[in-house]
């Protein structure tokens, strides 16, 4: 079925089709709150400033249908109004205004979630379908605004942390989820490793915890659920008698942003994808580094200066690493081709053509965000 | 208009007879896994949509993901297509048999080859049933969430490739989002793997694209998946309305007051009817609708949602509101919702699901329009849902041995499918595209959007041999489809506002 477009969608049409004929290359910009991690080769900013509407929202389908450019503090507050949420919790990182910390465009096209990503699902879940300008200017709309749907290939999910790279998101259909009832934190000093051997015996059965986290002396547990549930979990698991378990919803908000005190030093920043429950607690103690867990173990902050054993530590576990403080070009170099999210440096040769092939599909000309995942595209 | 292959509109067949495949075949692979003679590829005619038959000239079982590969790089080189099949359940004719091509059928990679208690996860060979996971770690309090209906014989590859759904989708999502990692084989025959055992990887998300992909993107051997520990406390009502109407409201105003059901369905009460006929399940033969709530979790969480929920149920018109109160009783509310298939089977010699997904809101809408269409076509419609995430089941009854019945359904079936895109829902929820609705992608996408599925397609499979012809139509054959509804004047409900 056809969609009226309207004048601003028209406008970034017009736009691409121009630098399809012009041979230019535009890098798509939001709040450009990510260009400290995220950096595409040298083009034309193009802004989704005015794609700015709530298209639909009806609490009771769980779904909400956004332009690319509203902001995701704007969305959040309009979900809380009906006690709904994003269940992916992505970061918000400080803008030039309290709003614009981040678009929903960039949310999606950077796939990032916080703490609460092993429970609740990464951005990729949420996704039920989207509106995209493909490189040629084309405008073209995949899956939609219902649960279910396995019409066509599901194009919508690949968007999420394509950075970009395959079109211009401009809406987006969002699945939604009620706020929780009863929401607790709990912070004790332990070891990484008595805190992952705690959570493997509480994962086997039905369990409240939204948040799993240990910045190498203390841990870190949020509960959320209903208000009975989370009560007998504290209570059964010796929690209420931890001390300072007030209020670190801070550190939660901290570490779901980047605002903790963690992420303001000045060494390099590397994010490390393992495995859930992967302990790297004595090898990082062994290089003297200093990390953050977060994700039961599935995802690491760490801050080093050297890479080679962290490169090492990944390909044992399975994952892989990237650099999130890639404004130093020397960082890149050391990862690779890495660049904010990802890094494919390590990719097996057939996935890599596949990238290049969709690549071509999707945006022939390179009219979009040049070099953000890949130096190939 | 016939789903059957044209190659006028959908592109020349390879050509390749039975013996020269027999012959690439039998150099390459031991002889117990070649299938030729024509009794041993009776049972390959169909899968799970049984009024689509097609013989394939030539099956494959391949015992490993080695031999699979052999046959793959044997097909690239010879540019044979592959038309791969898991246990045949699959709703969409997405395992039918393409003339000059082979079948291949993963049903003897069936092993589970490791469960990691720490991590809680599976990694499974493609042919290895649904339940059959959660069957092996029952002893561990864990399961695999997805159930589709036909979870007991389903194969989990087949899940993959159908991005299988089943009753419990709202709550624990599809099979997107309960598999973490995938090993397959590439249509030149390279082993890859995508995803893995992290949340996250680099690059594109290969993972879910697959998802859904209806094999022809990649063969799936290994697949590893998340498990869930079983929940404390499930407790199941069933809740009867004097309108079919007031139920499908109802089912938001549970949901829109923050309540999420594990599952939520719907029978409307010609369902009813057949279920309680079949089942004797207990269901009130005098309801216009019932809904099936199952609420499930930790103990005080499910205790502490009873009162709100049948507050929520009464208010919006519910005349009886039953909890089960055993185990036998549960077993019993969902063996009529289960059996409906069958139980409607009775009604007619024949039936004709239907799969197609709205917004909850339209639920009303919907049921109106089916009924008129159901009056139009002179065929009677049940109607069974998922109606917790607006996905419909209509089961349209008619006779294939009446001259004309089965085009009559068809066409009433592709009704259906049409209102549901015009109502904002698409033709699909959970059965795939496959062959059965290849028309009704050209309502429910536009040629640029097919275009670049077709492109999408292509980045993995440039030669074209794994599945050919299932899921995208080309743009010729919408041109004959479309330029058929225009001749027919209009399309279905005017008179609805359009999205």
């Amino acid at each position: 079925m056809s969609t009226k477009l309207t004048p601003p969608i028209e406008k970034l049409i017009e736009q691409v089709k121009q630098a399809t004929e012009l041979g230019s290359s535009y890098v798509i910009e939001g709040h450009a709150t990510k260009s400290a991690i995220w950096k595409p080769e040298k083009g034309d900013l193009l802004s989704t400033k005015a794609l700015n509407q709530v298209v639909e929202y009806d609490p009771s389908e769980l779904v909400v249908t956004v332009q690319a450019g509203v902001s995701i503090v704007a969305l959040e507050a309009l979900l809380a109004e009906s006690g709904q949420r994003l269940s992916f919790e992505p970061p918000l990182y400080a803008g030039q205004s309290p709003e614009n910390k981040g678009t929903v465009g960039g949310m999606i096209a950077s796939g990032l979630a916080g703490p609460r990503r092993p429970w609740s699902g990464g951005v990729r879940d949420s996704v039920l379908g989207l509106h995209l300008i493909s490189g040629r200017g084309e405008y073209l709309r995949f899956g939609g605004q219902v649960m279910k749907n396995v019409a066509g290939y599901d194009v919508s999910r690949l968007m999420v942390g394509a950075m970009g790279c395959l079109g211009l998101i401009t809406q987006v259909s969002l699945k939604v989820q009620p706020l929780p009832q009863g929401v607790s934190c709990y912070s004790w000093a332990c070891s990484t490793t008595e805190l992952l051997d705690r959570y493997a015996g509480w994962q086997r059965s039905m369990n409240p915890i939204s948040g799993l986290a240990h910045d190498g002396s203390r841990a870190y547990l949020r509960l959320e659920g209903g208000l009975d549930s989370c009560s007998l979990f504290a209570s059964r698991n010796d929690l209420t008698r931890c001390t300072g378990i007030k209020n670190n919803g801070d550190f939660w908000a901290g570490l779901r942003n980047h605002s903790l005190p963690f992420f303001e030093g000045d060494l390099p920043l590397w994010r490390l994808s393992v495995p859930p429950l992967t302990d790297l607690a004595s090898v990082l103690e062994s290089h003297s580094v200093s990390y953050l867990m977060d994700w039961a173990g599935a995802q690491y902050w760490v801050r080093a200066e050297q890479t080679d054993f962290l490169r090492q530590l990944v390909t044992q576990h399975g994952g892989s690493f990237c650099s999130y403080s890639c404004t130093n070009e020397s960082d890149l170099n050391v990862a690779g081709s890495a660049r904010g999210s990802v890094a494919l440096g390590d990719m097996n040769g057939s996935i890599l053509l596949i990238h290049q092939r969709l690549k071509s599909a999707y945006d022939p000309n390179g009219v979009f965000n040049v070099g953000a995942l890949h130096e190939s595209f | 208009m016939t789903i059957a292959h044209d190659e006028r509109i959908d592109g020349p067949l390879s050509g390749w007879q039975r013996h020269e495949l027999l012959a690439l075949f039998e150099k390459r692979l031991p002889a117990h896994c070649i299938l030729s003679a024509d009794e041993e590829l009776k049972p390959f005619e169909c899968d799970g949509l049984s009024a689509y038959r097609s013989q394939p000239q030539l099956v494959i079982l391949p015992d490993t993901k080695e031999q699979l590969i052999v046959l793959v790089k044997c097909c690239a080189e010879n540019k044979v297509p592959i038309v791969p099949r898991g246990a045949g359940t699959g709703l969409s004719g997405g395992a039918m048999a393409i003339d000059g091509g082979v079948m291949v059928s993963l049903t003897r990679m069936n092993q589970i080859l490791n469960i990691d208690e720490r991590r809680m996860t599976a990694k499974v060979q493609p042919g290895v049933r649904n339940l059959a996971i959660s069957e092996a770690v029952q002893n561990l309090g864990l399961y695999y969430a997805p159930d589709p209906s036909s979870q007991i014989a389903c194969s989990i590859g087949g899940n993959v490739a159908e991005n299988a759904g089943g009753v419990h989708c709202l709550k624990y999502g599809l099979t997107v989002n309960n598999v973490l990692g995938v090993e397959c084989i590439l249509a030149d025959g390279s082993l890859v793997q995508v995803g893995g055992d992290c949340l996250d990887n680099p690059g594109f998300d290969l993972l879910a694209l697959l998802h859904g992909s209806e094999g022809m993107l990649a063969l799936v051997t290994e697949v590893t998946v998340k498990l869930l520990p079983k929940p404390e406390l499930c407790r199941t009502y069933l809740v009867s309305f004097d309108d079919v109407e007031k139920a499908g409201r109802a089912v938001g105003a549970v949901i829109g007051k923050g309540i999420i059901p594990a599952g939520m369905e719907m029978m409307d009460k010609l369902a009813i009817q057949a279920a309680e006929d079949f089942a004797h399940a207990g269901y009130p033969r005098d309801a216009q609708a019932v809904l099936i709530c199952e609420m499930d979790g930790e103990t005080s969480d499910v205790e502490s949602l009873d009162a709100p929920l049948r507050a929520i149920l009464t208010e919006e018109g519910a005349t009886e509101i039953r909890m089960a109160r055993t185990p036998e009783e549960q077993r019993k509310f969902w063996l009529g919702r289960k059996s409906a298939f069958p139980a409607v089977g009775r009604l007619a010699p024949d039936y004709y699901c239907m799969d197609g997904t709205i917004p909850k809101r339209q639920l009303p809408s919907v049921l109106k329009g089916i009924a008129a269409l159901s009056e139009k076509y002179d065929l009677a419609v049940a109607n069974v849902f998922h109606a917790g995430d607006g996905n419909l089941h209509p089961l349209i009854l008619f006779d294939a041995n009446i001259p004309e019945q089965l085009n009559k359904a068809e066409a009433l079936g592709g009704e259906i499918l049409a209102l549901c895109v015009q109502l904002g829902g698409c033709i699909t929820g959970e059965h795939g595209v496959g062959r059965e609705k290849i028309n009704q992608m050209c309502i429910q996408f536009e040629g640029s959007e097919l275009e670049q599925f077709l492109a999408t397609k292509k980045a993995f499979d440039p030669q074209g041999i794994l599945n050919p012809n299932k899921n995208i139509p080309t743009l010729a054959r919408c041109a004959e489809f479309g330029a058929m509804h225009v001749h027919d004047g209009q399309l279905p409900f005017p008179e609805l506002e359009r999205f």
